[in-house]
């Protein structure tokens, strides 16, 4: 567990890198006088480990990494790393299928993988929007024709949070579902709009997401999908890092039923 | 000076000045319809597809030409009920003289109202793969991946099949793959399904389908289907096949060639066949 914040602004003088590694997983960015070095250096199977912000001297092994180059006039020395939520939304599963009986409520948390983005300060352009660990794309929807083309795999889906593993590269979303049907909810996947949602981080520098809460009515097959607006209670002393990829208005969407669960 | 007025007074009285008169009104309308519609298009932009900015240029476009030009005729004293009452008569000799051009006509509107396609779609009709560039009143018109102009008639497409290649966002690639005889088909299924996780762009839903498709003549042939976004759909493919062979040479599973065994009954005994490099070579040799 990183107890050490990798996010934040970085001042870079000319011919410095900086290294963000998981185990092999690395990204590096290098300033040069007018163009901008990155480095992306991806590994197949995803890493537990902390981020280590890391300062190397020598390029090494990374030079089979994927190259970037970002051309300025004159290159300016601040550059704001933050991680970020999907750009689309991200499908989870509980080990098993869940059944929330009627009448009933029910609080879960899913986890999901968070990218990294590097902006250039003033002018906040975006350098480097990548994910640590890409997930495998993914289908929601009620058939082949009605959905929307989502992330699954890298995610967990559990009802107590002890049992959710805590990463420095994931994100994690308390989803309260309230059923007031009079028929019980399955539960075997989720698809959770993480790009509506803002990232915070808590005093262990975990990443959390605003809470959703899911209210299912009687008789209808919409849910209505309330976006809390502050980090969850479980965050403790959290701090707003990110906000959404895409910022909505409205803090109450109405959503059907087959959008959410499957 | 004078001359000129009874030069115009003379013009006035003719039938050529309502002629004239007519005409421009007919050129002025033209210009009005092709500015107007432009202008309308260009407001709409952001808001519609390309289908929807042609269908409404033209429908303002037609619609403007159609008011002047009744107002032209009627400028040089047509009047519009006899032509109408004309219409039947004329309608039917049209009909005789363009019957391709009519029915290619009527084909246009009905794909236009149908609209199994739009433009930018690609679509297949017959053996013809494209991408939509225009459909107009008379024939759709088509770039091929090739890069060629096809231009296919309405009729035609409204008598054969087509198939719109980018209605739906997701596409099934049906991978065919035939493994020898003697492989466990269990353990490849499970190879094939892990192949098919660890590619990012395979969808993990809908999940893979495994389909033995029967027992071929020198070959246990195998159906294995996977989704993909449709503008992965081919590097899906090729990196799904090159997967496979890959990952059937590491496991030793055996991708076999059509074989053909001679055999001349139950009664005798096979072919004694060997193989001798040597021998071969001396044989042609001499």
């Amino acid at each position: 567990m990183a107890n050490k914040a990798w996010w934040g602004e970085f001042t870079f003088a000319i011919e410095q890198q900086r290294c963000w590694k998981i185990g092999e997983r690395t990204i590096m960015l290098k300033r040069l006088g007018n163009e901008w070095n990155s480095w992306n250096l991806e590994t197949l199977n995803e890493d537990d480990g902390a981020i280590v912000v890391d300062e190397p001297t020598d390029v090494g092994t990374i030079e089979t990494a994927k190259f970037g180059r970002y051309l300025q006039q004159n290159t300016s020395d601040k550059v704001r790393v933050l991680p970020l939520l999907a750009d689309r939304s991200i499908v989870a599963r509980p080990d098993t299928p869940l059944t929330l009986l009627a009448g009933e409520k029910s609080r879960l948390f899913v986890s999901t993988p968070v990218w990294f983005t590097a902006q250039l300060l003033p002018k906040e352009e975006y350098l480097l929007d990548v994910p640590f660990w890409r997930p495998s794309d993914s289908w929601f929807g009620p058939s082949t024709q009605v959905g929307q083309i989502c992330y699954a795999k890298y995610t967990a889906a559990r009802v107590q949070l002890n049992n959710i593993e805590q990463r420095p590269h994931r994100a994690i979303t308390p989803i309260t579902v309230i059923n007031n049907h009079d028929k019980p909810l399955i539960i075997e996947r989720i698809n959770v709009p993480v790009t509506l949602l803002h990232l915070f981080s808590d005093e262990q520098q975990q990443l959390w997401t605003t809470g959703i809460s899911v209210h299912r009515d009687r008789h209808t097959d919409n849910v209505e999908l309330h976006l809390d607006k502050h980090a969850p209670v479980e965050a403790l002393s959290s701090a707003l890092i990110n906000g959404p990829r895409v910022k909505s208005e409205q803090s109450i969407l109405i959503r059907s039923i087959s959008s959410l669960f499957a | 000076m004078k001359e000129f007025i009874e030069f115009v007074e003379l013009l006035k009285a003719s039938h050529l000045y309502a002629l004239i008169q007519a005409v421009l009104l007919f050129i002025v309308g033209f210009i009005v319809a092709r500015l107007v519609s432009g202008a309308i298009v260009n407001l709409v932009k952001h808001k519609m597809t390309v289908h929807g900015q042609l269908l409404l240029k033209r429908s303002i476009f037609y619609g403007i030409l159609v008011l002047v030009s009744i107002s032209a005729l009627d400028n040089i004293g047509i009047d519009l009920s006899i032509l109408l009452g004309a219409a039947g008569v004329f309608t039917v000799a049209l009909g005789f003289a363009s019957q391709t051009s009519a029915s290619n006509l009527i084909s246009g509107l009905f794909l236009m109202i149908e609209r199994p396609f739009s433009i930018t779609d690609v679509i297949k009709v017959n053996d013809i793969t494209g991408e939509v560039i225009s459909i107009d009143l008379l024939s759709v018109k088509l770039r091929t991946f090739d890069n060629l102009f096809v231009r296919i008639p309405n009729e035609s497409m409204i008598k054969s099949a087509v198939t719109t290649l980018t209605k739906y966002p997701i596409r099934r690639a049906d991978l065919k793959i035939g493994i020898a005889y003697k492989e466990d088909i269990e353990r490849v299924r499970t190879i094939l399904l892990d192949i098919a996780e660890k590619n990012l762009i395979c969808l993990v839903e809908p999940a893979p389908v495994f389909i033995l498709t029967g027992f071929g003549s020198s070959s246990v042939d195998i159906q294995f289907s996977v989704w993909a976004r449709r503008e992965n759909f081919l590097t899906l493919k090729n990196t799904m096949y090159m997967e496979i062979k890959k990952t059937f040479d590491q496991q030793g599973i055996e991708i076999p060639f059509p074989h053909v065994s001679l055999y001349a009954g139950t009664a005798t005994s096979p072919f004694p066949l060997s193989s001798n490099a040597e021998n071969l070579d001396k044989t042609t040799l001499s």
